[in-house]
This record gives structure tokens, C-alpha cells and sequence, in this order.
């Protein structure tokens, strides 16, 4: 129609005026769009690795996922003591192999320090659920890094939905 | 079919005018459609449970949804020590997975996927269980000493969702 303003945009910080409450912030925006919406008949599923590496090691792992499985939330936790440096205990990379790169550009920083990784109470939440092709020819790849001088128990968990 | 009626900010047109009336904007209610789907009232509701998990052992119970369909929202737990392995199964379906160790259902740390009542987990989008599901949970302590776990699942009942239905199906 001539005229017409979108106003729902990601950015959108300020409220506006003419929104109900409900609709005031960038967290509503997005949980109302429809990839999210799309999910809420789909299974809630919640996949969890565990891996313990000794001082300094590093490690490879794979997850296969059901085909279809969408990415919501990833909380993770290191049992060693964090170096002082601020990143974390331990770090993880997850690779797409159906697409053949990495999840994410920078590490999953995992430990024991204030402010890093994410855990039940404060997940790192994705801005739109992210779809893995799965099953068993491409399941999800993770690198898993301890930076700790001791032994290390690694716990990741992925949250999402996937089909039936 | 879903049942719809016509949105009664913009009238049905689909658009209003901006908050200065100089310009007109997509309906923020209705998002242009002018039809709205009137959906179910909401009640907020919560299934608690209390499990004493004895030392190096695990203990299971269950939370029966009643008879209203429950959107699930949070996860929320205080427990004696971290250290405790929870297993979710809903209507013998597992919730939680870790095919690296059982291809069937999975043990997640319990500080993973339940927060506290400041900082629930959240569960988005909200998640709908059916009426008079069960909910099984599986609780295993390894911290070496009698652990106490109160675990709440919160929510909204939909109300007028009662169904005649039995368990698992």
C-alpha cells in the first residue's frame, strides 16, 4: 500500500509509542517471527555431550543430531579453575559439516569464571533457531579445547526442536 | 480449520495510521492480515516436584499434567549440589539425549537446562504438552552425599483444551 512504514525491524531499541507492551522490545520482535513460530509443534529435544581432557589437551567429537534438529539455546560448563585471561576454562568450536564451516567464528567460551559460557539460568539464546542437516553422514563436529593446567570435564548441551 | 474474526484495532483494513497521522503503518496486532485468530486464555500454572535423591543413586517420579493442554516456558530447579545428572522423558519420549552414550535417552547436568527462580531457563518458543501427559524425571546424584532437588516446570494452562484422552497417546 503507498505509504506504508515496516516498524518492526532487530534494531528497533527505542519503543515506540504506538506498540502494546507486549511488542516494546527486540527480544519480542524476534520470538514472533515465523521461524519461530514454526517450531512449536516440533519435539523439544535436548542434546548433551560430556568429555573429559587432561591438562592442555584438546579434542575432537562428533554429535549426531536427528535430520532437522534446530538450534535454540547452548549452555555449557567446565570443571577447572579459568585462567586469568578472561576466556574461560575451555573452548568449544562447532563445524556444519553438511555446509562446511564453522557454526560460529569465535569460540564457545566455557569455565568457572563470572561471565563466561552460559548455564541453565542465563543460555546463550540464538536470534533465530539454527536448522542442522543431521543424521549420521553429517553430524554436528566440535572441537573442544582445554585451556586449563588440570584435568578438565566438559559438558555441552544443546537445546532446540526437532521433527517428529 | 482455525476460526478467525476480524481485528478489531484496525477494523479489517490492516493498516493504521502512524502515532503523528501523517502516514500509514502495518497493523501491529493483526501484522496487515485484519483477521486475528482468537486464541485460548492462559493461565499461569506450575508442576513442581521433590525428589531426595540418595548418595551415588537415582530416583524417578513423575508430573502428571492435568486436564488442560500446558505451554511449558521455564525450567526451574534448586538442588543440594550441582552435581546431578537429570533425564526428562515425556510420555516415554526422552527430552534429553547424548547418543554418544545411549541411543536412547541421555543424563544432562541438571545446571544446564534448569535455572533458578530469578533466572529461569527459558524455553522458547513455548513448548505444549498435552493433557494428562506424563512427565518422567530421572534424577542421579554424584556428589557423594544425599541430594535434594526441586524441580518445577512453569507454564501456561490453556483453558478450554480439556481432552478425553489416555496417557501416551
Amino acid at each position: 500500500m503507498p505509504g506504508s512504514v515496516e516498524i518492526f525491524r532487530a534494531d528497533q531499541l527505542r519503543p515506540n509509542p504506538w506498540l502494546p507492551q507486549r511488542r516494546q522490545f527486540p527480544i519480542h520482535w524476534l520470538l514472533d517471527q515465523p521461524a519461530w513460530k514454526s517450531l512449536r509443534a516440533m519435539p523439544l529435544v535436548i542434546y548433551a555431550v560430556q568429555i573429559t581432557l587432561a591438562s592442555l589437551q584438546s579434542a575432537r567429537s562428533v554429535l549426531v543430531v536427528r535430520p532437522g534438529f534446530s538450534l535454540c539455546q547452548i549452555t555449557g560448563s567446565a570443571s577447572a579453575a579459568s585462567p586469568a585471561d578472561g576466556l574461560g576454562s575451555a573452548q568449544v568450536i562447532l563445524y556444519d559439516s553438511a555446509r562446511r564451516k564453522a557454526f560460529s567464528r569465535v569460540p564457545i567460551i566455557l569455565g568457572n569464571m563470572a561471565g563466561s559460557g552460559g548455564n541453565g539460568g542465563s543460555p546463550f539464546m540464538l536470534r533465530t533457531p539454527y536448522p542442522w542437516t543431521g543424521g549420521d553422514k553429517a553430524p554436528i563436529q566440535m572441537r573442544i579445547q582445554n585451556r586449563a593446567a588440570a584435568q578438565n570435564t566438559v559438558s555441552l548441551v544443546l537445546t532446540g526442536r526437532e521433527p517428529q | 480449520m482455525q476460526r478467525t474474526m476480524q481485528c478489531n484495532i484496525c477494523q479489517g483494513h490492516g493498516a493504521v495510521r502512524t502515532p503523528t497521522g501523517a502516514l500509514w503503518q502495518k497493523c501491529p496486532i493483526c501484522e496487515g492480515a485484519g483477521q486475528v485468530t482468537p486464541e485460548p486464555a492462559k493461565e499461569p500454572v506450575w508442576y513442581p516436584l521433590q525428589l531426595v535423591v540418595p548418595l551415588n543413586a537415582s530416583l524417578t517420579s513423575v508430573i502428571m499434567i492435568q486436564n488442560e493442554d500446558f505451554d511449558l516456558e521455564f525450567l526451574l530447579a534448586t538442588y543440594t549440589n550441582a552435581a546431578l545428572l537429570i533425564t526428562i522423558l515425556e510420555g516415554g519420549k526422552p527430552w534429553t539425549k547424548t547418543p554418544q552414550l545411549n541411543t536412547n535417552q541421555g543424563t544432562v547436568p541438571i545446571s544446564l537446562v534448569t535455572g533458578n527462580g530469578q533466572y529461569p531457563f527459558p524455553i522458547y518458543p513455548a513448548y505444549r504438552i498435552r493433557a494428562k501427559e506424563q512427565i518422567t524425571i530421572t534424577a542421579t546424584d554424584q556428589s557423594g552425599a544425599q541430594n535434594t532437588l526441586n524441580f518445577a516446570m512453569f507454564g501456561k494452562v490453556l483453558k478450554g483444551t480439556a481432552t478425553e484422552r489416555t496417557p501416551g497417546t
